[in-house]
């Protein structure tokens, strides 16, 4: 018996191939429905074309918008920080001091009376010094 | 348009006619590239469509759905290689079809038991793919050009492969040593017509010729058809 024979050679593996794909009608056309395929470009054209132009445009303006409202709060978080080191006054829990500023002989409001250290009726530098010096005795 | 006329340079023009709601581009297309879809889907399901061909329509189908529905999302830039990209879309859709819809847990015969343990994971390339395919196209059109009774010996492959050379002959009603020798003379018809240029295959082929299909238990009548 011829054994180089009895082995599967690459031409009968393509017959099995050939008879496996014969059963499972590959060589048959797929039925597709063109009118489906074809028609669905134009129920989709608008939508597509809209969100084509208007997707960017809207991202884009969400995006911007977003950093310029971090911008925003970034600055404004920033202003009390700088007035800080003012040299006009401290802001803590005694209030804003220099708010009731108003210097050497004129009447201090009602509410900000209590910056009236020297109790002369205003609120000037003389108070400011009086203030910081009763800050300074706090802290120390 | 012929085959060996293509060029891939012509797929674009007939893509934007097909986006542009055109029929005939449709089945330009599908002429083209159909039977690369199927195969493809056979190779990585090959179980699943001997056991239900519908299913290999239905996938094949999906896929030029998927083709078309993406080419209308991404107009530009189009796919450096459509063949490529329709065998991977027709892959996807096959996985995803597989992990949708199982196959019925009926047991599968022995034919079917070898089939599937092929080799399945060959073949990656879309090139080797493509040539494949060609070649067992060719396959088939010489088996076309084979007289009426070694078209009746290709009845048994099944048993012939399997080297069951006793019930091939009882089958077909020849002596086994008859069997062997005219098997061994249509190989070697076959390899001599495999190695001829495609066109001049399809010249021999008789207008009337149908394919041969072996018989197996799921396919009883086969045995005497010639």
């Amino acid at each position: 018996m011829n054994r180089e024979f009895d082995k599967l050679g690459f031409l009968e593996e393509g017959l099995l191939e050939l008879d496996a794909a014969s059963r499972a009608g590959l060589f048959r056309t797929t039925p597709v429905q063109p009118p489906q395929l074809t028609a669905a470009k134009k129920r989709l054209s608008h939508r597509q074309s809209f969100l084509r132009f208007w997707g960017p445009v809207s991202a884009a303006a969400v995006i911007t918008i977003g950093v310029w409202t971090i911008m925003f709060q970034n600055w404004r978080g920033e202003r009390p920080k700088q007035s800080q080191t003012s040299a006009i006054g401290p802001i803590n829990g005694e209030g804003v001091f220099s708010a009731c500023l108003t210097g050497p002989g004129q009447v201090a409001v009602a509410s900000c009376t209590r910056h009236d250290y020297d109790s002369d009726g205003d609120v000037d530098l003389a108070d400011y010094m009086a203030y910081q010096q009763s800050k300074g005795a706090v802290t120390q | 348009m012929s085959r060996s006329q293509r060029s891939p340079s012509d797929d674009g023009p007939l893509i934007d006619a097909l986006l542009d709601g055109d029929e005939a581009a449709l089945r330009d297309l599908m002429d083209r590239y159909d039977g690369l879809i199927r195969y493809t889907v056979f190779r990585a399901a090959k179980a699943r469509c001997i056991q239900d061909p519908q299913w290999l329509d239905a996938v094949a189908s999906s896929t030029w759905e998927g083709f078309v529905g993406s080419m209308r999302r991404s107009r530009l830039p189009r796919p450096r290689s459509l063949i490529a990209y329709l065998i991977q879309i027709a892959r996807n859709r096959t996985v995803s079809a597989l992990r949708s819809d199982p196959p019925p847990l009926e047991p599968l015969d022995g034919y079917l038991e070898e089939l599937t343990t092929e080799r399945s994971a060959d073949l990656q390339e879309p090139a080797e793919i493509v040539e494949r395919l060609q070649y067992l196209q060719n396959l088939q059109n010489c088996l076309k050009t084979l007289n009426p009774a070694d078209s009746a010996i290709t009845s048994q492959l099944i048993a012939i492969t399997e080297r069951r050379w006793r019930d091939a002959a009882e089958a077909l009603r020849l002596p086994e040593s008859t069997v062997r020798s005219r098997w061994k003379l249509i190989l070697q018809q076959l390899r001599d017509c495999m190695h001829q240029k495609p066109d001049e295959v399809s010249r021999r082929t008789p207008r009337n010729a149908t394919i041969t299909r072996a018989a197996t238990p799921s396919n009883p009548e086969a045995e005497g058809h010639e």
